[in-house]
């Protein structure tokens, strides 16, 4: 589903000079809403009926970053830039810097939990990572939306409003990386510690 | 459920809220919001920002002062420093962001607006970027409300920042 929504998004149209409603936008979120609950309903399910398999384990993250990392460069692209007589802008709100800012703090965390769960020590998600999923699940569907709505067109309420979720979401999303990077740093000092004679 | 807290208790439970299940924090962060949303309805367009930050004062000083002068008694009632139970400070935390927020004029936009202010509060109030990942040491009531008190701040500067961002277009 994820895959289907970046290939979807890769084949709209340029927005600049659309107005209305874009059928395949609309579609694109829609999926996401999909693809976002399913994830979040199987990672339960498995949970509660005891069915954790590593192949969930690989897929089930994999499939998550595709969805929000693949979505959030699709629409930093060309194709979501609005040019009217009062603005130039990204529709959706994301631009080039903002992805590479979420990219990195994934990258990052992902490469912490990787090194230090390879040493044995605990590292699941903490809520600052969950509040972060929440946000970004909420806001890039909602971005995804407002330029599915109006493209070019859109009110000023509405051009705000995208602007809001895109910086509040690379900020909170960049903000959640420190719990990560604190804890890391302390089992790098409790393990120094034990190391040394 | 909803319990009966004892005494003066009852404000820095926000009457109860913080005994809700799950989510406490998130409860507490309600009541702001919907009286926001109340307001914004009800209000003739060209007064409704006013007034909403008018009430907000009262709101964001009353909770904030029933944090400082209750917390310590909520945290030996409850046993633990900065208690679940305790969310005057989400309450006092969302009024002081629907205060400072800019005013967004369109009747959907502002409401929208006001939704997504709620959503940037509790997400920076659950991730504290610093400072108020520090200001939680602080001993006694003020460590119980600071932390929130920043995360509003920081989320209606964020708002502000993309509301300046917006209009620079």
């Amino acid at each position: 589903m994820a895959l289907a929504l970046v290939a979807l998004l890769a084949l709209a149209p340029d927005l600049a000079g659309r107005t209305g409603v874009q059928p395949a936008l609309l579609a694109a979120t829609i999926l996401f809403v999909l693809a976002a609950a399913t994830d979040a309903l199987d990672g339960y399910l498995a949970r509660k009926w005891n069915a954790v398999s590593v192949f969930g384990r690989i897929t089930d993250p994999f499939a998550d970053k595709i969805l929000v990392l693949g979505t959030a460069v699709m629409l930093a692209t060309p194709t979501f830039r609005i040019t009217t007589d009062t603005e130039s802008a990204m529709a959706a709100g994301f631009t080039g810097w903002m992805v590479v800012f979420i990219l990195g703090r994934e990258l990052l965390v992902t490469t912490i939990r990787g090194v230090f769960e390879s040493k044995g020590v605990d590292f699941s998600a903490s809520a600052s990572g969950k509040a972060k999923m929440v946000i970004q699940s909420v806001a890039i569907p909602g971005c995804l939306l407002a330029a599915a709505v109006w493209a070019s067109d859109r009110p000023n309420w509405a051009g705000w409003a995208v602007n809001a979720a895109a910086w509040g979401t690379t900020l909170i999303t960049a903000a959640s990386a420190v719990p990560y990077i604190s804890r890391a740093a302390k089992a790098s000092t409790n393990q120094h510690t034990q190391d040394t004679p | 459920m909803i319990t009966k807290p004892d005494g003066n208790l009852r404000w820095v439970t926000t009457f109860g809220l913080g005994h809700l299940r799950p989510f406490p924090g998130t409860w507490g962060s309600l009541p702001p919001l919907a009286l926001g949303l109340v307001i914004l309805a009800i209000m003739p367009d060209n007064a409704a920002w006013m007034v909403l930050r008018v009430v907000m004062l009262p709101v964001f000083v009353i909770f904030t002062l029933a944090c400082v002068f209750l917390g310590d008694k909520a945290e030996a009632r409850y046993s633990k420093k900065d208690p679940s139970q305790v969310v005057a400070d989400e309450t006092a935390g969302m009024a002081l962001c629907l205060m400072l927020m800019p005013a967004i004029s369109n009747g959907v936009g502002a409401a929208i607006s006001l939704v997504m202010a709620f959503a940037f509060f509790r997400a920076l109030d659950i991730v504290k970027p610093w400072p108020a990942s520090s200001l939680q040491a602080t001993p006694g009531g003020w460590g119980v409300v600071l932390d929130d008190l920043v995360a509003g701040f920081q989320a209606a500067v964020l708002l502000w920042f993309a509301y300046i961002v917006a209009n620079l277009g």
